[in-house]
């Protein structure tokens, strides 16, 4: 497994200072986190955190009240959530975004660029259950089948950032266990950067570079995983009493 | 049996503009959700120019034309027709639907329903409201069938037309874009996280819907020359179609096209015969769509497919009415007054103002409030109209009385438009109540068993001695008449007030917002939907009954689906949710007092429906909440800065206008 | 966005206004005479789905006509207030409306349907109802002094189509007719009680005046193997669509062809054998026509042709036409005022007029038991021969028909 490093220190994707929300009131404030190439990074943080809404806003669902998105180092501007994701930056939702009326080849029709049946072949690899469903229906699969149709059709675009809103939703933690591994080797391989929203601390720190966690809306505590794992009754105060860290402004950061 | 056969054939004609109309209709709708009631509209546009281009060689655009010398052939015309047809597509996509994607299902109703209104008028105005010929493509024949010489044209067209909706089936089934379309019908979110753009997919499906509706009809009209109205109105049987195919399947709306088309053929050949009911002999074949409508609708309501859309935008807010008596008394005043100060076709302007608003207040009640969309509400009126006439001439019934129990016979019949809506709603509620307005316009209105040729005089009305006539004389609109017109229109915005402020109000509202919630809440949602059409109709009804007194005669035409649909666009551009909208509804209704003075002083009254139509276009994208709304939010800004108060931190009660838009979930 | 679409569609409406103010204004028909204009109102279906446009410019052509050739009505100019009706009683009733606030001395039924609608505006105004033919038998069957029907009233037509079949020793007839309830009641009340009487059998066809599909009328048509295919009343255009539409499907027999013209240029040797029952001597019938009448023709096609619409002469331009070159006439018989009373009172005098190409008339109540409106009872039939050209089937031309074959009046 090599690891790509990029050679500018460019973030694939940044927010700065970001702030956004609903009819003029904010949901998330003050946001501001970076992703590399190969690099995942884990978002957490409890019910009602903002995390979701970092997302949409991260792909331009939700337009910034404040601060900026930059994707590939161009600030997101104008530009439509269709075209974020033509740049690279693919958001899988939280409601898995796949099409129940349709096939499984239909999924990966629409997903893959042009000429591209080598990725095809990569990603199947990855998702060898995929090949025995090729003319299942969408709404006919198991939710695990689903998932990974969800996390396939995106890798099959090679995206440059890879964006997965609770993917252990409605999973066997077995299946969960399988496919977090798979996606942090195809990160690394093709230097994709990943955010994972997810609610499983544990699985997600494990595969994850860094995590931030999020409550109330800010951020209120960021580390590299190994630490954040080591030092767990941070990250439980981060999800629990977490007034004490809202009230302060400045991002707790762990040393070391 | 072998004129079945015959007849059979010749109604493949029909058929194939029906195929052509009904993929449309499909195609745009899987692309938007929106269900497109200008499909008809539109696909005359460039069969039209086909047509004039052969006649005399002159190109039509909607302004201005190029005379182009000589006439092209058959071949050109008919390439510049679909090249018309490509632009028109791509019109109404940027100008008209696109902006009302994410709007709520009664704005999209609304606006195609503009639309079809629009391109009906202008179509009139470019190219005049007679039939003209249109050239025939394809050649003229017979082929022998089972041994029954049969029309090859028709077959021809038949073929044709299934052959293209084979290529829309395939565009659909094979290609990324028709793929994605099917994808993004079904979930808009995750189609636009792929990178596709549902408006760019949108416009290509408009685009070939308008292409494909404009050769159906170029080919078909030649059977029966081009007509604004009838064409227009096609798309009552293609909506038909479309629900037979569950909105989803070419190959139905293909078969249930032609066989639609044939049956309504050989219906116009069972009503020659001798045996067949003299009061079931005209507009029969209308009757035949709207049943289909019905049963589909009851049959398999739920579970039609309705589009998963992010919808950002959400109706208007309704103001729940006060009666405050200075105001009330100063309205009065001003409403005598120009009824006194006016004569002749002015005042008898006002005072069709007056029963227009009655028109216009029926929809406030059952859209503005109660969330329910018909486009019924003519034939209501007509109903009540055509009774009273009944009721005065035949049996003597006296002034109140009388267009009190035509008002009842037509909030009679809403209720019983009520009882599709207990099941469906939204555009599906839309196209019942189109279907039931054009078969009551054609078998029962047009019916001469029940409308003698003589017309249907309405005598005048009297009250303890007071003669209320219209006219006498040579006084076109006398003032007492005019009066007792306020009046009644006083009492009966009077008593909707009342409605609207009390329990009942707010039950409409509850249901209009949340049907569910409404009834885990202890609503009776059918209880309450049967009353709303109720009172609607009977509004409308009483409309009616004052149309029928201020014209002393009723016919047909009366209550078309036209004028019913054009009530409807003022009803909309005045303010849907409120009186004040209702009243400047009338003011600008037709028949009311800007169009005398359109047509008095500017000689415009032709241009009357294209003004209304593009104005309806631009509220219904613009400012869902009318003009009405539009100045009772200047007031309020107005007052906010006299006032000087700081403004308010945003609230989301009633009383504001900002919306509030559903969240996604979060985590 | 959403401003620049406002924008746009103002603009559009704006531009699309302003294209239509800069259409025609009239020209002037006044001939260059002075003093008050009498003003009179013509009642012409030019718009909507059943329209006969020619109506209206028989009506501006008599109007020219009258001034520039004729000298006026007396020397005041003649002018005519022409109201375009569009086959819904509504627009009638504003015309009528604008006919009482505008004083017309008298209103001019050019062959409009929907003129019941209108007729208790007028009556109430006491403003008469003159006019060629009437369409509606509302207004040609009102009491004697109110309405003027120069060649008869709708019962004229009825009789006149039955008695010519009957001459022809035709028994049955498949005939088309726009679906209307007031051609319900024409044919229910009027065509088949005097075929009956006559020992004809008809079978009505009602086609709505929107679609009207000529293949399924002729298929319908032919289905019942008639003496006699054809139609009571269409519009120009769906006539000549039907009889071509019965000839391509194999149709030798008689075509009966209401009182439509076009349809012989256009068809051609198609047309030949075809009977039609118009008014007056149509402008086809010019070639076997008395020579007093091929002057009136020429004189029509000249009127016509000076107000651009040569191409027009259809037989309901002629029946404007000749209608109103007729009231003309009888109006110069006023002396001093002319107002709606001193009109009625003129009408009601006429003895023996001649028509222009038509009948000789006399409008005392008594020509039609039953129509006081009517002034003559007289018919014409033509038969379209081998060139085109239109032959009377009588050689008197007009010839008497017996109104005691129509049902009593209601």
């Amino acid at each position: 497994m090599s690891e790509i490093t990029n050679t500018a220190t460019e973030p694939l994707l940044e927010t700065r200072d970001l702030a956004a929300g609903y009819n003029g009131v904010p949901a998330i404030r003050g946001l501001t986190l970076s992703v590399g190439p190969g690099e995942v990074v884990a978002l957490l943080g409890p019910n009602g955190a903002g995390k979701t809404t970092s997302l949409l806003a991260m792909v331009g669902l939700v337009p910034p009240l404040a601060g900026e998105v930059r994707v590939l180092g161009e600030p997101l501007g104008k530009r439509k959530p269709h075209q974020v994701a033509r740049a690279g930056v693919l958001l899988v939702p939280d409601d898995r975004g796949i099409f129940y009326g349709l096939t499984v080849r239909e999924h990966l029709r629409l997903a893959g660029k042009k000429n591209d049946a080598q990725r095809e072949v990569e990603v199947l690899d990855k998702f060898p259950v995929l090949r025995n469903l090729d003319s299942r229906r969408a709404g006919l699969m198991s939710g695990g089948e689903q998932q990974m149709l969800a996390i396939a059709k995106a890798l099959l675009a090679r995206p440059k950032v890879l964006i997965i809103d609770e993917m252990s939703l409605g999973l066997a933690p077995k299946i969960v266990q399988e496919m977090l591994p798979a996606i942090r080797e195809l990160a690394k391989e093709d230097g994709i950067g990943v955010v994972l929203v997810e609610q499983h601390i544990e699985l997600a720190l494990g595969i994850a570079d860094r995590g931030v966690i999020l409550n109330h809306g800010q951020v209120v505590l960021t580390g590299a995983a190994s630490d954040l794992l080591r030092d767990r009754h941070l990250v439980e105060a981060a999800y629990f009493g977490a007034e004490e860290f809202a009230a302060d402004d400045e991002d707790k950061t762990l040393a070391g | 049996m072998q004129t079945y056969v015959q007849f059979a054939i010749l109604g493949l004609g029909l058929g194939a503009i029906y195929i052509g109309l009904g993929t449309g209709l499909l195609l745009v709708h899987r692309a938007t959700g929106i269900i497109n009631f200008a499909q008809g509209a539109m696909a005359m546009w460039g069969a039209y120019v086909f047509a004039q281009l052969r006649l005399d060689g002159t190109l039509t655009f909607p302004i201005g034309s190029i005379d182009l010398g000589r006439r092209p052939t058959v071949l050109v015309s008919a390439l510049i027709g679909l090249l018309m047809a490509v632009l028109l597509g791509l019109v109404a996509h940027y100008l008209v639907f696109r902006p009302v994607r994410h709007a709520p299902v009664l704005a999209q109703v609304v606006v195609s329903v503009a639309l079809m209104i629009t391109i009906q008028a202008l179509v009139v105005l470019r190219f005049g409201p007679n039939n003209i010929k249109v050239d025939s493509i394809l050649p003229e024949g017979t082929w022998s069938l089972l041994g029954v010489e049969v029309s090859s044209r028709e077959i021809l067209m038949a073929l044709i037309m299934a052959a293209l909706s084979g290529v829309v089936w395939a565009y659909m089934r094979f290609t990324r874009a028709g793929v994605a379309t099917r994808a993004a019908s079904e979930n808009e979110r995750a189609a636009v996280l792929m990178g596709f753009s549902p408006d760019r997919l949108a416009a290509v499906a408009q685009v070939i819907a308008s292409v494909l509706g404009t050769i159906a009809v170029t080919l078909g009209s030649a059977l029966t020359g081009l007509n604004p109205e009838n064409y227009t109105l096609l798309v009552v049987p293609a909506l038909a179609v479309l629900l037979v195919a569950r909105m989803e399947s070419i190959g139905i709306v293909v078969v249930a096209a032609i066989v639609l088309g044939a049956f309504q053929s050989i219906i116009g050949l069972l009503v020659t015969k001798p045996w067949w009911p003299v009061w079931a002999q005209s507009g029969f074949d209308q009757i035949v769509p709207f049943a289909v409508v019905m049963v589909i609708l009851f049959v398999l309501g739920r579970r039609l497919p309705s589009r998963g859309s992010l919808q950002t935008i959400r109706l208007p807010d309704v103001a729940i009415p006060k009666l405050k008596l200075v105001p009330t008394l100063i309205l009065l005043a001003g409403g005598v007054a120009a009824l006194a100060l006016t004569t002749g076709s002015y005042r008898f302007g006002i005072t069709t103002s007056i029963i227009v608003m009655l028109l216009a207040l029926s929809y406030v009640v059952l859209t503005g409030y109660l969330g329910q969309i018909s486009l019924a509400q003519g034939a209501f009126a007509g109903a009540a109209g055509f009774t009273l006439s009944k009721v005065t001439t035949g049996w003597g019934i006296p002034f109140p009385l009388s267009i009190i129990l035509c008002g009842l016979v037509a909030a009679a019949l809403g209720m019983l438009v009520a009882l599709p809506a207990f099941r469906i709603r939204g555009a599906q509620l839309a196209i019942v109540t189109i279907a039931a307005a054009l078969a009551i316009e054609r078998f029962v209105f047009n019916n001469y068993s029940l409308t003698p040729p003589e017309g249907n005089p309405i005598a005048a009305a009297t009250l303890f001695g007071i003669n209320l006539s219209v006219r006498e004389g040579r006084d076109l609109s006398r003032l007492s008449f005019s009066l007792m017109v306020l009046v009644v229109a006083a009492i009966l915005v009077f008593l909707f007030i009342r409605l609207a402020s009390g329990d009942t109000g707010r039950t409409f509202l509850a249901v209009r917002a949340n049907e569910r919630a409404a009834a885990s809440s202890g609503i009776n949602v059918r209880m309450t939907k049967l009353i709303g059409f109720g009172i609607s109709a009977f509004i409308a009804g009483i409309a009616g009954c004052l149309i029928g007194l201020s014209r002393g005669q009723l016919s047909a035409e009366s209550f078309t689906v036209f004028t019913g649909l054009q009530i409807l666009a003022v009803a909309y551009l005045g303010g849907i949710t409120s009186v004040g909208g209702a009243v400047v509804a009338g003011i600008l209704g037709p028949l009311g007092i800007i169009y005398v003075l359109l047509r008095g002083v500017f000689d415009l009254g032709a241009y009357y429906p294209l003004i209304s139509g593009l104005g309806l276009i631009i509220t219904a994208i613009l400012n869902p909440v009318g003009i009405a709304g539009a100045t009772r939010e200047q007031v309020a800004w107005v007052r906010r800065k006299l006032s000087r108060t700081p403004p308010a931190e945003p609230r989301s009660d009633a009383t504001t206008a900002t919306p509030t838009p559903k969240e996604p979930s979060r985590v | 966005m959403k401003r620049t679409l406002a924008t746009v569609a103002c603009a559009a409406a704006v531009a699309l206004t302003a294209a239509g103010c800069s259409s025609e204004s009239g020209s002037d028909a006044s001939g260059g005479l002075s003093g008050d204009p009498v003003l009179i109102g013509v009642q012409a279906p030019m718009d909507g789905a059943a329209a006969y446009p020619q109506t209206g410019y028989g009506a501006q052509a008599a109007e020219k006509y009258v001034n520039e050739k004729l000298g006026g009505i007396n020397g005041r100019p003649l002018k005519i207030q022409l109201c375009a009706g569009d086959n819904s009683p509504e627009t009638a009733i504003n015309c009528a409306n604008e006919f009482v606030t505008s004083n017309v001395s008298a209103v001019f039924d050019a062959y409009d349907a929907t003129m019941g609608a209108a007729v208790p505006i007028l009556t109430s105004a006491k403003i008469p109802i003159i006019g060629q033919l009437g369409g509606q038998g509302i207004a040609d069957a009102l009491p004697a002094g109110q309405a003027f029907y120069l060649s008869g009233p709708l019962e004229t037509s009825a009789l006149g189509s039955m008695t010519i079949l009957n001459q022809l020793g035709k028994k049955t007839a498949a005939l088309a007719v726009t679906e209307t309830p007031s051609s319900h009641g024409y044919v229910d009340k009027l065509i088949q009680p005097i075929a009956k009487e006559l020992g004809i059998t008809v079978s009505p066809q009602y086609t709505p005046t929107t679609n009207m599909n000529f293949n399924v009328m002729a298929a319908t048509e032919l289905s019942g193997n008639p003496d006699v295919a054809g139609l009571i009343a269409l519009p120009e255009d769906g006539c000549t669509g039907l009889i071509k539409a019965l000839r391509t499907q194999g149709f030798k027999g008689t075509i009966f062809a209401g009182s439509c013209s076009q349809f012989v240029t256009d068809l051609g040797a198609d047309a030949a054998g075809a009977i039609v029952q118009p008014r007056l001597w149509v402008p086809a019938s010019k070639k076997n026509a008395p020579p007093e009448v091929q002057k009136q023709l020429d004189d029509f096609a000249a009127a016509m042709d000076a107000i651009d619409r040569g191409n027009e002469q259809s037989a309901r331009s002629l029946y404007s036409f000749a209608g109103m070159v007729d009231t003309a006439k009888i109006l110069s018989g006023i002396k001093g005022e002319i107002n709606p009373d001193t009109v009625t009172t003129a009408m009601t005098q006429v003895k023996d007029f001649q028509t222009f190409a038509g009948p000789t008339v006399t409008c005392d109540g008594k020509q039609w038991p039953g129509r006081p409106s009517s002034c003559s009872h007289k018919g014409i039939f033509f038969e379209v021969q081998a060139d085109g050209s239109l032959k009377s089937v009588d050689p008197n031309g007009f010839i008497d028909l017996d109104p005691s074959k129509v049902p009593a009046a209601a």
